[in-house]
């Protein structure tokens, strides 16, 4: 992959559904499509996430529907400052302005904010690749991480075969 | 004779000043109908004989009206989240008077519920729910056993960087056969792209003068 890894050691996408991935992939109670600012990963409480490049610490927060949050920034293809950004953490292992290599142990993955309301089955990493440390609301200011990883860990079964989807 | 009194910024201010009074005409008359948000008590109650589980909440009306937030107990999968109007005196499924439709990928509902602080008339379950972000809030009107959805506020209010509940800016207030649904602050409105545009107050409500809310707006948008 170059210059990014993986946040995870075991990167797979929630349920294996297209509803954590990002984009208006997500249903409201209408029925309307909903955003999704990034994806979710598949995680049991406590699971080691790792910086996925060199770079460093934005901020550090526990706050609002995110909980524990980390925002960690990184120069993308050696010119666009990019940040991931790792949500409903259990603990958080860096400090803000910390500088930080690839797979450094951020902190470890939990049910922090909203997700506090999620079954065990639901546990998960909400992780987000953003053009700002602070973005705006929905979908503004962020970018699909497929653009970051080149692919996205979420498989389908059609007839059989397992497609991974992009 | 009004020009050689006021100033041209005066008069200005006073036009805007009388269209504002008359915007909110139907609200500022009917003050003795204003919705008030019901304090409800926690119930400590295993349901799972009603066929339901992971209770988000269960919350009393009164003795025999529990409000509930919960999930199925026989999906097959990690259920939605659905509100539920339970007869507390029942404990077998027929308990369940009313089930609402499923709130999707959302993580959490929060209920509220709006009396009129006088006379009588339906009271309104705002059921707010979502995920890292507000969904907004669905609407369902409430009249002794009878729940009725009557529509949807998508609106969400930008606070600390995150799309949040509205609830805090709604205000409800009923006027005649009407109950308008309007907001004392600035609001989020979402598009099916996944972006926000805020509105100001002025420029939007909801008015249930049928079976189903009507989203009425004003024409000046500003886009964040």
């Amino acid at each position: 992959m170059g210059e990014v890894t993986w946040p995870l050691e075991q990167n797979v996408i929630r349920g294996n559904k297209i509803n954590h991935t990002f984009g208006m992939v997500r249903t409201n109670a209408d029925g309307t499509p909903k955003p999704h600012q990034g994806w979710d990963f598949k995680a049991a409480v406590g699971t080691s996430a790792y910086a996925i490049a060199d770079g460093k610490i934005e901020f550090v927060k526990d706050s609002g529907a995110y909980g524990k949050q980390v925002c960690l920034s990184f120069t993308w293809k050696n010119q666009q400052t990019l940040y991931a950004f790792y949500a409903h953490m259990n603990t958080i292992q860096v400090t803000q302005g910390q500088q930080v290599t690839m797979n450094t142990v951020l902190g470890t993955t939990g049910k922090s904010g909203n997700a506090q309301n999620l079954p065990a089955s639901e546990d998960h990493l909400h992780f987000e690749i953003r053009t700002k440390a602070n973005a705006g609301l929905g979908l503004t200011d962020r970018l699909s991480p497929i653009k970051v990883f080149g692919k996205c860990p979420l498989s389908v079964v059609q007839n059989g075969n397992e497609i991974i989807t992009f | 004779m009004m020009s050689s009194l006021l100033t041209k910024r005066d008069f200005t201010i006073w036009i805007a000043g009388l269209l504002a009074l008359l915007l909110n005409a139907p609200f500022s008359s009917a003050a003795e109908h204003a919705y008030q948000p019901r304090t409800l008590a926690t119930v400590d109650r295993d349901i799972s004989a009603l066929g339901l589980q992971d209770c988000q909440s269960i919350q009393a009306l009164d003795e025999v009206r529990h409000l509930a937030v919960c999930r199925l107990a026989d999906a097959k999968a990690a259920s939605d989240l659905y509100l539920f109007l339970i007869d507390a005196r029942q404990t077998g499924k027929q308990a369940v008077l009313f089930r609402s439709g499923d709130f999707g990928d959302a993580y959490y509902v929060k209920v509220a519920v709006f009396s009129k602080a006088q006379g009588k008339g339906p009271e309104f379950i705002l059921a707010e729910s979502g995920a890292e972000s507000s969904y907004g809030i669905q609407v369902y009107a409430l009249d002794g056993m009878q729940v009725q959805r009557v529509g949807a506020i998508a609106e969400v209010l930008n606070e600390d960087g995150e799309a949040r509940s509205v609830l805090p800016a709604l205000q409800i207030q009923g006027h005649d056969q009407t109950v308008v649904f309007s907001f004392t602050n600035h609001v989020m409105v979402p598009d099916r792209q996944g972006h926000y545009a805020e509105i100001a107050p002025e420029q939007i409500r909801y008015i249930l003068d049928g079976p189903k809310l009507r989203r009425v707006t004003g024409h000046s948008r500003k886009t964040r």
